[in-house]
Formats: C-alpha cells, sequence, structure tokens
C-alpha cells in the first residue's frame, strides 16, 4: 500500500533519456529522499510525478488510482501538492492571500463569481492556520514580491499546507538558503513528517539523513540504490557515483 | 494613478450623461450621436479590458465579437424578427458560440502567438461577412426596419437608446469590478502571474482563461448589437482588424489595469478622432505619442 508510485517511468528528450525505467514509491507517513549528481534527472522525475511532465512509458498512482494521464489540477484536486525549485508565488498577493488561493481551489466553490476572494474567513481561516505552522503568522499581510528568500520558501510550503494534501512533493526545498534559515526549515519538515507523506529531492545531506526515512539514489535517469539511510550511505556503488564525488 | 483614471471615468460619464441636454441647446442632434457612439465603444473596450487585463490574454480578435452581434440583429431583423428581447440573447449567444471554440484553439498559445491566432480568426470572420451577399456582401446593408422592443418604438428615440447604452456600460464596469474582486478573478489574476502555480494548486488554467475570453465575447457581440442600431447599418467594416486594433489602444490608453480606464481610453480616442479629423489629417500622430506616453508610464511604474 503506497500513497504515491510510479511504475517504469521512461522519458527521452530526442537521443538524451532522462528517465530509464524508474520505479519509486512513497509509502503513508514516509519521508523519502532522491538524491543525485546535478543532472541525474531528479526535476524531470519530480515533473512526471506532478504531471507537467508526460512520461513515454510507465504508470503513476496516487492512491491507487491510476493518475498517468490525469493533468496537473487534476492531480492537485486529488492531493498531490508540490513545491518548485525556484519559488513559484503568485508575486503581488499576499502570504496570506497565496495560502488562500490554496484553500479556495480545494473548497466547494473554487471559481464562484459571487463570493468574494477577500476578508472571507472560510478561506483566510485555514490559510492563516498554514501560515501559522510555518512561521509567517506575523509577515501574513506582506506581498509574496517582498518577502525573504527563506520566506518565500516556507510560503511555498504553507501554500502546498493549506491543500491538505495526501502527499507532497519537494523540490530542493533548502536550496540557496542560509544555515540559520535551512535549519528552520528542517525543523519546519521534521514537525510534519509522520503526518504527511513527502517525496523529497535535496542537496543538503545532513538534512536528508536527518529527514529521510528511505533515500533512492538517481544517477543518469536510473536508480542505483534505495533503502534505509545508512545503507544507502555505505554502499560502494553510492559512494563512488555521488556521495564520493561531493565529500 | 487609479485615482486619476477613476476620477477621469466619472467626468466624462457625467459627459456622456448629458449629451442629450447639450444637443438640445446647441441643436446639434450630431452631439448626442456622437456620445452614443463612444458609450457603446467604451462597453466594448470595457469587455475586451476583462480578456486582456483580467485574464492577460492580448486579443486581436476582437472587432468578430462585435461584428457576430451586429450580423446576428441585421439576420434577424431581415427575417422578420425585430424584438430586441428576441435578437439581444442571440447576439450575444451567438458572440459566445464564436468565441467558445476559437478561444480553445488559441489558448493552446500564449503572448504573441495568442494575438496571431486570434487576429486569424478575426480575419475569418470578417471574409465571411464579406460573403454573405444576401446581406449586401463587402458594402453591408442597413438595418431596415429598426428593431423593436418589447412591440414598442423606444430603441428608435435617441435619447432613450442613450440612456439604455449608459445603464449597460455602467452595469458593464460594476460587473468587472464584482469579477475582479470574486474568487474567480482571483484565480484569473493567479493564473495571469503564474499558471504554473495556480495549476499546482488544482485550478484548470485553461478552462478559467476560456470562460473569460466566452464572456468577453458575449459582452463584445452586446456592444456590437448596440452599434448596430446606433449606426442604423451593418458592414464587414465592422469586423476590419483595424477596429480591434482601435479597441487595443483603448484599453491601453487607460491602462490596462482598470475596466473604467478603457471605457475612458474609448471616450478619450473616438473624442480625439473626431477633433483631430476636423483638425488635420495627421491628427493621429497625436494619438501615437499618446500611447507611447502611457506605455513609458505604465513600464516606470512597474520599474518603481
Amino acid at each position: 500500500m503506497s500513497v504515491l508510485a510510479a511504475q517504469g517511468l521512461r522519458k527521452s528528450f530526442g537521443a538524451n533519456a532522462v528517465t530509464r525505467d524508474v520505479s519509486i514509491d512513497l509509502g503513508p507517513g514516509e519521508v523519502h529522499a532522491l538524491i543525485g549528481p546535478n543532472g541525474a534527472g531528479k526535476t524531470s522525475l519530480l515533473a512526471q510525478l506532478a504531471g507537467t511532465l508526460a512520461p513515454d512509458a510507465g504508470r503513476v498512482r496516487l492512491d491507487e488510482a491510476d493518475v498517468t494521464h490525469l493533468p496537473v489540477h487534476a492531480r492537485a484536486r486529488r492531493g498531490l501538492a508540490r513545491t518548485f525549485q525556484v519559488s513559484a508565488l503568485i508575486g503581488p498577493l499576499t502570504a496570506l492571500q497565496n495560502a488562500a488561493l490554496a484553500v479556495q481551489a480545494r473548497s466547494a466553490h473554487p471559481l464562484s463569481f459571487l463570493r468574494r476572494a477577500e476578508g472571507d474567513a472560510a478561506l483566510e481561516g485555514p490559510a492563516m492556520e498554514a501560515l501559522s505552522a510555518v512561521g509567517l503568522r506575523d509577515r501574513a499581510r506582506v506581498s509574496a514580491d517582498d518577502l525573504a528568500y527563506g520566506e518565500r520558501r516556507a510560503l511555498e510550503i504553507a501554500c502546498a499546507l493549506a491543500q491538505r494534501p495526501r502527499c507532497l512533493l519537494l523540490d530542493e526545498p533548502l536550496a540557496g538558503m542560509g544555515h540559520e534559515e535551512g535549519r528552520r526549515i528542517v525543523a519546519l519538515l521534521a514537525d510534519l513528517k509522520g503526518r504527511i507523506p513527502m517525496l523529497m529531492v535535496e542537496h543538503d545531506m545532513d538534512a536528508v539523513f536527518v529527514l529521510a526515512d528511505r533515500v533512492s539514489v538517481l544517477v543518469q535517469g536510473r536508480i542505483v540504490a534505495s533503502g534505509a539511510p545508512e545503507a544507502v550511505r555505505a554502499d560502494p556503488a553510492v559512494r563512488e557515483a555521488y556521495l564520493g564525488a561531493v565529500a | 494613478m487609479t485615482g486619476v483614471v477613476r476620477g477621469a471615468a466619472i467626468v466624462l460619464f457625467v459627459m456622456l450623461a448629458a449629451a442629450p441636454v447639450a444637443a438640445q441647446l446647441y441643436g446639434n442632434a450630431y452631439l448626442l450621436a456622437l456620445a452614443t457612439r463612444a458609450a457603446i465603444l467604451a462597453l466594448a473596450a470595457v469587455s475586451l479590458q476583462g480578456v486582456v487585463g483580467l485574464a492577460g490574454l492580448p486579443s486581436l480578435g476582437h472587432a468578430a465579437f462585435l461584428g457576430i452581434g451586429a450580423y446576428v440583429l441585421l439576420i434577424l431583423a431581415t427575417a422578420g424578427y425585430g424584438e430586441a428581447a428576441l435578437s439581444l440573447p442571440a447576439a450575444m449567444l451567438a458572440a459566445a458560440a464564436f468565441a467558445w471554440p476559437t478561444g480553445w484553439l488559441a489558448l493552446r498559445t500564449r503572448g504573441v502567438t495568442f494575438l496571431m491566432i486570434t487576429l486569424a480568426f478575426g480575419q475569418m470572420a470578417y471574409f465571411v461577412a464579406e460573403s454573405l451577399a444576401a446581406y449586401g456582401g463587402d458594402d453591408g446593408m442597413p438595418l431596415d426596419p429598426a428593431p423593436h422592443l418589447f412591440g414598442t418604438d423606444l430603441l428608435g428615440r435617441a435619447t432613450v437608446f442613450h440612456a439604455l447604452v449608459l445603464v449597460l456600460l455602467a452595469l458593464a464596469v460594476l460587473t468587472a469590478h464584482g469579477v475582479g474582486g470574486s474568487r474567480y478573478g482571483r484565480v484569473l489574476l493567479a493564473a495571469r502571474a503564474s499558471s504554473e502555480r495556480a495549476a499546482a494548486f488544482g485550478f484548470n488554467v485553461a478552462r478559467v482563461r476560456l470562460l473569460a475570453y466566452v464572456i468577453g465575447g458575449a459582452i463584445g457581440g452586446l456592444a456590437g448589437w448596440l452599434l448596430a442600431i446606433a449606426n442604423g447599418f451593418v458592414s464587414p467594416a465592422l469586423l476590419d482588424w483595424r477596429v480591434a486594433g482601435e479597441l487595443l489602444v483603448m484599453v491601453i490608453l487607460g491602462g490596462v489595469a482598470l475596466p473604467e480606464g478603457a471605457a475612458v481610453g474609448a471616450v478619450l480616442l473616438v473624442v480625439a478622432e473626431e477633433a483631430l479629423s476636423v483638425a488635420t489629417e495627421h491628427g493621429r500622430i497625436a494619438i501615437g505619442a499618446a500611447l507611447l506616453g502611457v506605455a513609458l508610464l505604465r513600464r516606470a511604474r512597474q520599474a518603481a
């Protein structure tokens, strides 16, 4: 029983195969980290799970239902939330308005002409809860464009939480962050661990080994190792392909 | 900026509303006709502003909706169905029915490509109108008899018709604001800022945009229906891409962001063209300069 599962995914751009027969899954409450050197195809794999990129072959299942041919928004409606490698937020809207949109998307009337978006407690209540969870309550009325870099990353996570997701895809949640900011995000993710299953692409090995229940290593579009963090760390093939090159 | 545009909108609206009195005072019926025409084009510009400003879709095919609204009225009136209560919804539905499939196709693209595809669909509509031999071909045809409203000749009275146009214009601006502040309007804004993020939230961005395009088209059809009555004449000239271009100019002159801005842009452009065509043949250069000024101002404000 897994929340999110991919089987036999393949994707090529011309002669360049970015995903070669990848199967990966995410269990209930699990944090699964996907690591690998630059250009290994991590973001492409995430894009196929989220629906922004169509695989050439293979299946993606969400809560046991086949979603391979569902578009991004339909997968999101079924509970697949994500954050982007480069923050994608609605810049002119405030932090609260961004999170409220996530609540609106799963509400009974997401596209109502008659309900006003501003000041709607049904939207802003849960949105404020999500902001509080990531420590942005005091910054709720600041526009996303005016937030500091780390705050924007936190807001992305808040938006994903406001979607009440079944599972969460995180694309390098710590990228570009200072030490302090990074620690705060790790603490936040550690707090969510066990409640929301997370599939996470991350370069920061310390964070990966703190957070992950399972680590999979992607090299040249193929998963070369998968297992408990300690086992993967000790795997000679992994050390050679990846960890050795870094450390 | 918003305050200036809003103030100008109110002043111009009052002036339009006073046009029947001015026409009476100066004994010049043309003044009223000009005011009515300006108000109808303002309505058309407001409908395009929803598509361009709210939904972020730069359309160069909006004249087609005006043309469809006008031709539906002409065709129905010629066939003996001159009742406005029938032809008005028919005009709006026909324009929406054209907007739906063409918008669906055009929305597979963005930016300049979207502009070109809407232009292409607009030109297709133009050539179809030109080929309607039974309705005067490329010469067009007078609208005869004038349509009646619930069996009365109210629409034929210049003052009553003018008042109706102003009410519809005010309603359109207020509705546009209502939609802009609604949940739906918030999604349009989100899709404009980051369609990737809007989709990741779970919004069907293409469908949300298509709806805006279709509603804009329907209101465009309403403006065309009104314009046909105001002109007493329908011809393919209404579907000319230059009409679509002028509507876009009106929206840009008004600063793009506000519906009442588009209305201000429309009234100013109609009045300026009237005044400049009397003064000099090269008056359009001044309009070009004004357009450049607005564009630069917008850029400077966005950079600030």
